[in-house]
């Protein structure tokens, strides 16, 4: 299973073994990551599940989506590495990425 | 929730009179009326003497004057004048609130004076455009006046609540509606196309030439915290929007909810005719058909409130369709934070 490690605003670091074929969003909830809030529930909706992505990892996360990338323009901390995590599902290429999140979720 | 620091809509500016009228904003009782040079005021509707309603008063030459023992106060609230008494104490006064009167609506602001900035206040030059002939209308709402951008914001209400009136009978319209979402400055702008869909009951009786088929668009400004302002249509399905000919429907509405109590609210909202812009009758009509539209969702945002306050909001999950709606919420919180003032009241 893909090595998954989740970095808070103040430096903890939580490293999880990930199923295939679950989303990062239900990956962190699962394991009671805290720091995504997902308020909508992976509806791609509310933009509570924002978070950074290692950069060397963005093309293994795929790309945002129009829905996706027009909610991203609605957090106020986004950067180019920001992407929603209900809308990154895990493969075996995401081992060893490294997931900062934010220190509010809007 | 209640946002105190923000321009609401306390009238329409034809509402307000020699006349005091009586309002609840923002959970406290204010009294509007015109002074005799037409001047537009706004008080704590309670006499700074023995406490009497000022709308049971009199507006006369120095100001309002309490109908209980004819104590007078100016637009700023201080006492003009006391029957029989020279002198006027220091603590004769009430409190006034900033009102601003522009393009025919009384903005008020309840919150903190010293914030209200009339650069905040919303523009909406159509309601003095001869190219938008329109009017007026407020619905007393009993529920938070939140929950009137959520229902205009999440739009696939529109083909169950409005099957008969705006929205057209077929939910799958609205479900395939291409839609665009982007931030703006207090809120967001909300944009639906929904093309080769039926002109809905409302547009046809408005415009009857319209053919079976048309390309529709909806966009919706947001603006924080309780402010829609709409523009609707529909051409001929295939003909440009920006230079189509007749027929065709245009049509504009503004919305704004104001605070009455934590869960009363006035829905003031105006209707504008952009299609038949020379016909009276053509307003009346769009008012009309608008009139039936909010009562329909005054029926479900009422019972709505009625079932929330009772069984709570945990429970409630979002679905996809409700982005518009969620940022909506964002905004007013982000609006709220950069008064650094907290809300009224929590969630």
């Amino acid at each position: 299973m893909p090595k998954v490690t989740f970095i808070d605003s103040e430096g903890a670091e939580r490293t999880i073994l990930a199923e295939v074929g679950y989303s990062l969003m239900e990956v962190a909830r699962n394991n009671d990551v805290p720091g995504i809030v997902a308020e909508c529930g992976g509806m791609s909706a509310c933009a509570t599940c924002h978070v950074f992505i290692d950069r060397a990892y963005m093309d293994a996360a795929g790309n945002a989506g129009a829905d996706e990338a027009s909610l991203l323009e609605f957090v106020d901390d986004a950067q180019t590495n920001s992407r929603l995590a209900c809308q990154i599902l895990i493969t075996e290429q995401l081992d060893g990425v490294r997931i900062i999140t934010p220190e509010t979720q809007g | 929730m209640i946002v105190e620091n923000a321009w609401y809509v306390a009238a329409w500016a034809h509402e307000v009179s020699e006349k005091p009228m009586a309002r609840r904003i923002c959970d406290q009782p204010v009294v509007l009326y015109r002074q005799l040079d037409g001047t537009a005021c706004a008080l704590i509707d309670s006499c700074a003497h023995r406490g009497a309603p000022l709308s049971l008063g009199t507006v006369i030459e120095k100001g309002i004057r309490c109908n209980y023992h004819g104590v007078v106060f100016g637009c700023d609230g201080k006492c003009s004048e006391i029957p029989n008494q020279d002198i006027i104490p220091e603590n004769a006064k009430v409190r006034s609130f900033p009102l601003v009167e522009r393009d025919n609506i009384l903005w008020i602001w309840m919150g903190d004076a010293e914030l209200a900035d009339q650069d905040l206040v919303i523009a909406y030059p159509f309601h003095t455009d001869p190219a938008w002939p329109g009017r007026y209308a407020m619905a007393p709402v009993a529920a938070n006046y939140l929950l009137i951008a959520d229902n205009l914001l999440d739009a696939t209400h529109l083909a169950y609540v409005h099957g008969n009136t705006v929205g057209g009978s077929d939910p799958k319209v609205h479900m395939v509606a291409e839609n665009s979402l982007k931030p703006t400055d207090r809120g967001h702008r909300f944009e639906r196309k929904m093309r080769n869909a039926p002109p809905p009951p409302a547009y046809a009786t408005c415009v009857p030439e319209l053919p079976d088929r048309i390309d529709r668009w909806q966009e919706f400004d947001f603006i924080a915290p309780s402010t829609v302002l709409q523009y609707s249509g529909g051409v001929p399905a295939g003909k440009d929007p920006a230079s189509a000919a007749a027929p065709r429907f245009d049509m504009r509405i503004f919305h704004s909810a104001t605070p009455a109590t934590q869960n009363t609210c006035y829905y003031f909202y105006s209707v504008q005719n952009g299609h038949n812009t020379d016909d009276p009758q053509a307003t009346e009509v769009i008012a009309e058909q608008i009139g039936a539209a909010i009562v329909e969702d005054k029926l479900f945002i009422e019972a709505q409130q009625e079932r929330v306050t009772e069984l709570g909001e945990e429970r409630l999950f979002d679905n996809a369709a409700d982005s518009a709606r969620i940022m909506a919420r964002r905004a007013v919180r982000k609006y709220a934070k950069r008064f650094g003032l907290p809300a009224l009241a929590a969630e």
